[in-house]
C-alpha cells in the first residue's frame, strides 16, 4: 500500500508527463509549417503496481515514448509516386520547350518560311529576267536553311541541357545519399538505446522524397531503422552505413554524351543508364536519347526531302549563263552509326550517296548474322533490302558477304565498313541514314549562294526559260514525303500537331502524377499533420492534467502537514 | 479525416494559384484574340492551322502570279489591238493604190506612209512590260525585233502557275503571229531515194497529143467532159498527110466543133509536132476534160497521152506507142552520173510494159553500170497515174534528173524534167548548231556508263545525226542514244541496272558540239542542237517536227500568173527547185535569218506576190512571201507601190486579211487566258474567304465566350481570396480566452 510519499510522487510523476505532454505539444506548435514534419505524441502508460493486501495498487502514470504520427504505407506510396511525378517534371519542363522550338505563333516559323520559299520559284518562273526575283529567292533559300539549322541547333542544346542537368542531378543524389547515410547512423545510435529518433527520420523521409524526384529506387529499414535504398536495376545505393557514389561517364557510343555510372566502390563506373526508368534522371534520359533525336530525325527527313527534291530538278536545270549540274543545296551525305551495343570492333570507314535518283529519305540498319554475313534493313517501312552490290558485284539474295573495306551500295547510298581490329560479330548493327544532319547541314550550295545568276531555273540549254523554276515550285503540292504519300507542309503540319499531342498529353499526365501525390500528401498530412486547433485543445487538456496533479502534490502536501502536526 | 493546418494553408495556396493560372490563361487569349497560343492548345487544330496558313500563302502567290499573267496579257491584248488597226491602215492603202485612178506619185507618197507603219509594227512588237519585253518568248531582256524584221527572240511559252496543277501560259511570243519560223527539227527517219515525176503542178486543164501521121484516111479523137458527155472530131483526108496536115487538120476540127470550142481550145506547134488541148477557163473542175485514148485509136500511129485535168494522172489503160527517132530517147542523170543517150525500142507498150523497159534500158547504160547506180521504174505505186524514176541509192545526194535527148519521150510518158525529188536522209551534222556545224576534228566521243564501264566512241566520219546516234548505240556501254521528245537533241539513257556512278560523258569540242556532254545520274538531255534551215532539211521535220503539209499555191510576179504543187516534195531543196523551175521570174530562197523561204522577183517593175491557193496553208506554212508575216507584207507593199506594180497590190489583199484574221485570233487567245485567269482569281478569292474562315474558327477566340469566362473566373478567383480570408482567421485559439 503506497504511502503518502508514494502518492506524492505518483503526483511528480503525473505533472512531469504533462509536462512532456505540453512540451511535446509545444514542439507540434512550433514546427506547424517544418515541411516533412511529423506530428509527435507522447505514449502514455501506467506505471507498474505494487501489490497490496487490498490487491494491486497503480503507481502513476509514466511517459513510455515519444512517437511520431507516420503511416508507412503512405509513405511508401508517396515516395514511389514522387519518382514517377520526377520523370515527368522533367519531361514536362522539355516539351515545353520543344513547343517553343515549334512555335507556330509567327510566321517566321519553319512553315512561313518553307512557304516563302515555294512562292520565290513561282515568282522567278513568272518572270525569268528578273535579278530581284533570284536574289529574294537565294535569301529566302538562305533564311529557310538558317531557320532549319537554328532547330536543330536550339534542339541540340536542349539535348545539351539535358546532359549537363544529368550531371547535376547525379551530383545532388550523391549529396542526399551521404546525409542519407549520416541520418541513419544516427537513427540507430537513438533507437538502439529503445527511443525513437522521431526527428531525425523525418529529416531523412524528406532527404529520400527528394531523392525519389531524382531517381528511382526501393527501399527498405533494418531492425535498427537504417535504410537500404536499391537502385531499379537493383544496384545499391545505400546499405545502413554503407553508400555508393553514382558518377557520369562519357559515352562515345552516344555522341560523347553522359551515361549514369555506378560506382562499385573502387573506382570502377558501370553504365546503368538504361537501367533508370523512373525519377528525373529518366525524364532527361528519355529526353536525351529518344524523344529529341526522333524529331530530330523527323526534322532531318523534312530537311532531306526538301534538298533532295530540289537538287534533282536544279542540277538537270540551266542557268542564264549557260552553267548546269549544279545543286542548289548542299547535297545530301550519309550519317552512320554504330550501336553502343556491338560486341565486334567493326567501324564504319566512308558512307556517302553516290545516286540521289533511287535515294529513299529512310534510315537503314546493317545488321550481322554471323562474322562474315550481313543483312540490310530499311527501318521507316520496315522491309529487308534485297539488292546491293557489295565489291563491285552485284548481289540480289538480301544475304550479303562481309568484307573489310568492301563498298557497299544500296538505294543509292555507299557504305564501307572495316574491320576495324577483330572485325565485326554476330548480332552487330550499324546504322545508315541518308538524311541523316540534314538539318543542322542545310546550306544553299556555295557555287548558287554566291552567284544568283547560277540558279538553273530553265529547262533549256540557253538558260531563258523558266520551266524548271515552276517544276521546283510544283515540288510543294508534289508528295515526296512518307514513301511519297505526303507533301512537305502536310509533313511539316503533321509534326507540329505530333509536337503538340506530345505537349498536352505530357501536361495532363504532369497533372494527373501531381493530383496522385497531393491525395497522398493529404492521406500523409492527415495522420502526420500538426493541427492547432487539435494542439490547442490538447494544450488545454494536458493543462488541466497538471493543474490536478499539481493540485494532487498540495493535498497531499496538506496530509503530510496534518500528519506532522500530530503530537 | 484530420486535417492539418498547414494542409489547409496549402490547400489555400493551390486553389489560389489555379485561380490565377486560369485567369492569366483566359487573360492571355483575350489580350491575343487566339484561342490557340501554344501547339499543346490544340495539337490537332495547330496542325489544319498550320496547314491552312500554307495554304493560304500558296494562295497569296497564285493571286500574285494572276495578278503578274494579267498585265502580261491584257499589255499584249491592247498591243495585238494597235497592230490590227495598224494592218487595217496599211491594207486601206493597197485597197486605195490598187485601183485604176492612183498614179505613180500618189503611190510613191504611199511607200513613205507605209514605211512608217512598218516602223511602227515595229515598235509595237518591241512592246515592253516593266524591263521585259512581252513578245520575245522567254527572251524577254533583248528587243525581238531588229529594225528589218529579223526576230531575235524564240518561240518559248511564259508559263504560270495559278492553281495547283494548273498552269496558263502569259505570253505570246513574236514567232506566233508576226513572222514565220519553220523550226526544223532533228529526223533520223529512214532516207529516201532521189526520184522524178510529174510535176503535179497544173496550172490549166490541158492535155495534148503528138501528131504522127499513119498511112489512114480517117482519124479520130474522142474527148469525154466534165459533165460525162463525149465528142468525137473526126479528120477526113484522102491522101496520107504530112504531120502539120494531121496537126492543124485536128486543131481545125477542134475549134470549129460547136460544143467542143466553149470549152477547149487547140493548138498546133509546128516545131513539136504536138497539137496541144487548154481549157478555156482556168482552175480545178474547170472545164476538165479528158481525151478516150481507146476511142481515139483510129489515129494510128499517133501517141495519145490522156492526162485528166488537174490531176496530171494518165489513164492505166493508154497505150504509148513509141517510134524510133521520134520518142525514144532521153538522157538520164542519177545520183550525180550522166548517163549516155537512152534508147527505148520502137513498139507499143502498156504502162507496165514501158516502165520495165525504161528501167531495163537506163539500167543497162555503160555508164551508170560503170559508176554503179542504177534506178528502178514504176508505174502508180509512187504516184497515181504517173510513171517515176527512182534511184535505187537513198539519202542526200541521190538524184534523178533526166536531161536533154529526146524531148517527145518525156513529154509522152508525162516525166517533167523540171520536177525532182532530191533524196533524203537524216539531218546532216553540218546543218547543226544554227549551221556551224560538229567539230569532228578529234571526233571522239568519251562515254562512261553508270556501271562505270568506259568506251571511246569514233564519230570523225560520222556526217549525220543517224551516224552518231548508231555508234554510241553500238559502243557497248549501258546506253541508248535518240533524239528527244522535242526531236532537237540527243537523248542518252542509261539502262545500267544497278547502277553505281552518274553516267558521263567527257567534255570534248565534238561532245560539245553535239550537246552531250554532262554527269548525270541518269539521263543526259542535250541540249537544243538548233539545226538550221538548209535545203537538206526534210518538210516532215519542220515545225519542231510536226512538219508541213505543202499543197498548192499561186505565184504572182508582173504578168506571169502560176500555181504550183508541192505535195510531193520531200526536202526544202525540192520546194526552192520546183519555185526556180517555174518560170515566174523570181528566184526563190532562205531567208537572211534562216526561219523560213523568200521569193524575189527578178523584174525592177514587179513585185512577186505569192498566195495561197483557197483555204490552203502552203504559202503562209513556208513563209514565203507575207501571207501571214506583217512584217514582209509591209515591206512588199512598199516594194509594190515603189515599183508602182497594181497587180502586185491587187494580188496581196488576200495577205492583209490573212494578218488580221491571225491577229484577232491571238487578241482573242489573250481574251479567254485573261478570263481563266480572271475565274482562277475568283475561285481563289472564295477558297481565300473559306479558309480564312476555317482558320479563323480554329485558332480565333470568340471574344464574348472568353470574355465572360473570364468575368466568371474573376469573380471565382474574389470567393476563392474572400473565403481564404475569412477561412484563415478562424482558428480555436481566438475562442481561448
Amino acid at each position: 500500500m503506497p504511502g503518502l510519499y508514494g502518492i506524492l510522487d505518483m503526483c511528480k510523476w503525473a505533472t512531469l508527463t504533462q509536462q512532456a505532454n505540453i512540451s511535446v505539444v509545444s514542439h507540434n506548435i512550433s514546427n506547424v509549417n517544418t515541411p516533412g514534419y511529423s506530428r509527435q505524441k507522447v505514449i502514455l502508460g501506467a506505471a507498474i503496481p505494487v501489490t497490496t493486501e487490498a490487491g494491486q495498487m497503480g503507481t502513476g502514470v509514466r511517459s513510455i515514448t515519444v512517437q511520431r504520427e507516420y503511416d508507412n504505407f503512405v509513405g511508401m506510396q508517396l515516395n514511389f509516386e514522387k519518382q514517377l511525378l520526377g520523370n515527368w517534371k522533367a519531361l514536362h519542363y522539355n516539351f515545353q520547350r520543344i513547343e517553343e522550338i515549334f512555335s507556330v505563333s509567327s510566321e517566321y516559323g519553319l512553315n512561313g518560311v518553307m512557304d516563302k520559299f515555294w512562292n520565290a520559284w513561282q515568282a522567278l518562273a513568272a518572270n525569268p529576267s528578273g535579278q530581284a526575283e533570284r536574289t529574294t529567292l537565294l535569301s529566302i533559300a538562305e533564311t529557310m536553311a538558317n531557320d532549319f539549322n537554328k532547330v536543330y541547333s536550339d534542339f541540340q542544346t536542349l539535348k545539351k541541357n539535358n546532359n549537363n542537368s544529368i550531371k547535376g542531378t547525379v551530383d545532388s543524389i550523391n549529396a542526399l545519399t551521404d546525409q542519407i547515410v549520416e541520418l541513419n547512423e544516427k537513427i540507430s545510435t537513438v533507437e538502439v538505446r529503445g527511443d525513437m529518433a522521431n526527428d531525425f527520420r523525418d529529416q531523412r523521409d524528406s532527404l529520400m522524397d527528394e531523392l525519389a524526384e531524382k531517381i528511382g529506387y526501393s527501399y527498405l529499414e533494418d531492425s535498427l531503422g537504417q535504410v537500404s535504398i536499391f537502385l531499379e536495376n537493383g544496384n545499391p545505393l545505400v546499405q545502413a552505413r554503407m553508400k555508393w557514389q553514382l558518377g557520369v561517364k562519357v559515352n562515345t557510343a552516344n555522341d560523347n554524351l553522359y551515361d549514369v555510372s555506378w560506382d562499385d566502390g573502387s573506382g570502377t563506373l558501370t553504365a546503368i543508364t538504361d537501367g533508370i526508368a523512373r525519377g528525373e534522371l529518366s525524364g532527361m534520359i528519355i529526353m536525351r536519347d529518344t524523344i529529341i533525336p526522333d524529331y530530330l530525325s523527323k526534322l532531318d527527313r523534312l530537311a532531306g526531302g526538301i534538298i533532295n527534291a530540289v537538287n534533282k530538278l536544279h542540277y538537270y536545270g540551266y542557268s542564264p549563263d549557260g552553267s548546269t549540274e549544279n545543286n542548289f543545296f548542299v547535297p545530301l551525305r550519309a550519317a552512320t552509326g554504330i550501336s553502343k551495343t556491338n560486341a565486334g570492333s567493326g567501324v564504319i570507314t566512308g558512307g556517302d550517296i553516290y545516286d540521289n535518283t533511287v535515294l529513299t529519305l529512310d534510315d537503314y540498319e546493317i545488321r550481322f548474322v554471323d562474322a562474315a554475313t550481313f543483312e540490310i534493313y530499311n527501318l521507316t517501312d520496315g522491309t529487308q533490302v534485297m539488292d546491293a552490290r557489295i565489291n563491285g558485284a552485284e548481289d540480289n539474295d538480301g544475304s550479303f558477304v562481309y568484307t573489310s573495306g568492301a563498298d557497299i551500295l544500296f538505294e543509292g547510298i555507299r557504305v564501307v565498313i572495316a574491320d576495324g581490329g577483330a572485325g565485326p560479330a554476330a548480332g552487330d548493327v550499324f546504322t545508315v541514314s541518308s538524311t541523316g544532319d540534314a538539318a543542322k547541314n542545310m546550306r544553299v550550295d556555295p557555287a548558287i549562294a554566291g552567284d544568283s545568276t547560277k540558279i538553273a531555273a530553265s529547262e533549256g540549254s540557253s538558260g531563258v526559260d523558266t520551266i524548271n523554276a515552276l517544276a521546283i515550285a510544283m515540288l510543294r503540292d508534289g508528295n515526296y514525303m512518307n514513301n511519297n504519300t505526303t507533301s512537305f507542309s502536310s509533313y511539316y503540319s503533321g509534326l507540329v500537331g505530333e509536337v503538340g499531342v506530345a505537349v498536352q498529353n505530357a501536361s495532363r499526365t504532369l497533372a494527373y502524377r501531381e493530383t496522385m501525390v497531393d491525395q497522398l500528401n493529404t492521406r500523409k498530412e492527415a495522420v502526420s499533420g500538426v493541427n492547432l486547433d487539435e494542439e490547442a485543445v490538447n494544450l488545454m487538456r494536458y493543462q488541466a492534467s497538471f493543474t490536478a496533479a499539481a493540485r494532487m502534490i498540495t493535498v497531499v502536501d496538506e496530509m503530510i502537514q496534518e500528519l506532522l502536526n500530530l503530537r | 479525416m484530420r486535417i492539418s493546418t498547414m494542409m489547409m494553408y496549402n490547400t489555400l495556396i493551390k486553389n489560389l494559384a489555379k485561380g490565377a493560372e486560369r485567369t492569366q490563361d483566359l487573360q492571355e487569349v483575350i489580350s491575343s484574340g487566339k484561342r490557340i497560343n501554344r501547339l499543346s492548345d490544340d495539337p490537332s487544330g495547330v496542325s489544319r492551322t498550320v496547314d491552312y496558313a500554307s495554304h493560304l500563302n500558296k494562295l497569296g502567290q497564285y493571286r500574285e502570279n494572276i495578278t503578274y499573267g494579267n498585265s502580261w496579257l491584257s499589255m499584249s491584248d491592247s498591243v495585238l489591238l494597235d497592230m490590227q488597226n495598224l494592218i487595217t491602215e496599211a491594207k486601206t492603202i493597197a485597197i486605195a493604190q490598187s485601183t485604176e485612178t492612183a498614179t505613180p506619185e500618189t503611190r510613191a507618197q504611199a511607200a513613205v506612209a507605209v514605211r512608217n507603219l512598218y516602223e511602227q509594227l515595229i515598235a509595237f512588237a518591241n512592246t515592253k512590260l516593266g524591263d521585259s519585253y512581252i513578245f520575245g518568248g522567254s527572251l524577254t531582256r533583248g528587243a525581238p525585233f531588229n529594225s528589218d524584221g529579223t526576230y531575235n527572240g524564240n518561240a518559248d511559252d511564259l508559263v504560270i502557275e495559278i492553281m495547283e496543277g494548273i498552269k496558263s501560259k502569259i505570253n505570246i511570243a513574236g514567232s506566233e503571229f508576226l513572222i514565220t519560223d519553220l523550226n526544223p527539227a532533228l529526223s533520223r527517219g529512214a532516207a529516201t531515194a532521189g526520184r522524178t515525176m510529174s510535176t503535179g503542178l497544173t496550172a490549166k486543164n490541158s492535155n495534148s497529143i503528138a501528131a504522127h501521121p499513119g498511112s489512114l484516111s480517117t482519124y479520130e479523137v474522142t474527148f469525154v467532159l466534165n459533165n460525162g458527155l463525149r465528142q468525137k472530131i473526126t479528120y477526113t483526108t484522102d491522101d496520107s498527110p504530112t504531120r502539120d496536115e494531121l496537126g492543124t487538120g485536128i486543131a481545125d476540127a477542134v475549134n470549129r466543133h460547136d460544143i467542143l470550142n466553149q470549152q477547149i481550145r487547140a493548138a498546133y506547134d509546128p516545131a513539136t509536132g504536138e497539137i496541144a488541148f487548154e481549157a478555156k477557163e482556168a482552175g480545178e473542175g474547170g472545164n476538165a476534160f479528158s481525151i478516150d485514148a481507146d476511142n481515139s485509136t483510129a489515129f494510128e500511129g499517133i501517141i495519145t497521152t490522156a492526162f485528166t485535168g488537174g490531176t496530171s494522172e494518165i489513164d492505166p489503160g493508154a497505150v504509148f506507142t513509141i517510134l524510133a527517132g521520134v520518142n525514144d530517147s532521153f538522157s538520164i542523170t542519177v545520183d550525180g552520173v550522166t548517163s549516155g543517150p537512152i534508147t527505148i525500142t520502137a513498139d507499143a507498150y502498156s504502162v507496165t510494159d514501158l516502165a520495165a523497159e525504161m528501167a531495163a534500158q537506163i539500167n543497162s547504160d555503160p555508164v551508170l553500170n560503170g559508176a554503179g547506180v542504177s534506178v528502178s521504174v514504176d508505174f502508180g505505186a509512187t504516184a497515181n497515174g504517173q510513171f517515176t524514176v527512182t534511184s535505187t541509192s537513198s539519202g542526200i545526194g541521190s538524184t534523178v534528173s533526166l536531161t536533154g535527148g529526146a524531148q517527145d519521150f518525156l513529154r509522152t510518158v508525162g516525166l517533167d524534167r523540171d520536177f525532182e525529188i532530191a533524196g533524203t536522209g537524216p539531218t546532216l551534222l553540218a546543218d547543226l548548231n544554227g549551221g556551224s556545224g560538229v567539230d569532228l576534228t578529234a571526233g571522239v566521243i568519251a562515254i562512261t556508263d553508270r556501271a562505270g564501264t568506259s568506251a571511246l566512241i569514233d564519230v570523225s566520219a560520222a556526217v549525220t545525226i543517224e551516224d552518231v546516234i548508231n555508234a554510241i548505240n553500238a559502243a557497248g556501254v549501258n546506253v541508248t542514244a535518240g533524239l528527244n521528245a522535242g526531236k532537237n537533241g540527243i537523248t542518252v539513257v542509261d539502262t545500267t541496272g544497278f547502277p553505281v556512278q552518274n553516267l558521263v560523258i567527257a567534255d570534248s569540242a565534238t561532245a560539245r558540239d553535239l550537246g552531250i556532254v554532262g554527269s548525270k545520274p541518269g539521263t543526259i538531255y542535250g541540249t537544243d542542237l538548233n539545226p538550221a534551215l538548209s535545203a537538206a532539211t526534210r518538210i516532215d521535220a519542220l515545225n519542231g517536227g510536226a512538219g508541213l503539209t505543202l499543197d498548192r499555191m499561186r505565184v504572182v510576179n508582173g504578168p506571169k500568173n502560176e500555181t504550183i504543187d508541192l505535195s510531193r516534195a520531200a526536202s526544202i531543196g525540192d520546194v526552192i527547185n520546183a519555185l526556180n523551175n517555174l518560170g515566174t521570174d523570181s528566184t526563190a530562197s532562205i531567208n537572211s535569218s534562216g526561219t523560213a523561204l523568200d521569193l524575189r522577183s527578178h523584174s525592177s517593175a514587179y513585185t512577186a506576190v505569192v498566195n495561197d491557193v483557197g483555204e490552203g496553208t502552203t504559202a503562209s506554212g513556208l513563209g514565203i512571201q507575207g501571207s501571214s508575216d506583217a512584217f514582209k507584207t509591209l515591206a512588199m507593199l512598199e516594194e509594190a507601190l515603189q515599183k508602182n506594180d497594181q497587180t502586185a497590190l491587187l494580188n496581196m489583199l488576200d495577205q492583209f486579211d490573212r494578218i488580221l484574221q491571225t491577229l484577232v485570233q491571238k487578241g482573242s487567245e489573250a481574251g479567254v487566258r485573261t478570263n481563266k485567269l480572271q475565274a482562277m482569281n475568283n475561285r481563289i478569292t472564295v477558297s481565300e474567304t473559306e479558309i480564312s474562315g476555317l482558320k479563323s474558327e480554329i485558332e480565333d477566340a470568340d471574344m464574348i465566350e472568353y470574355l465572360t469566362r473570364f468575368t466568371l473566373q474573376r469573380t471565382a478567383l474574389e470567393a476563392i481570396m474572400t473565403a481564404a480570408g475569412q477561412s484563415v482567421q478562424l482558428s480555436l485559439l481566438n475562442f481561448l480566452r
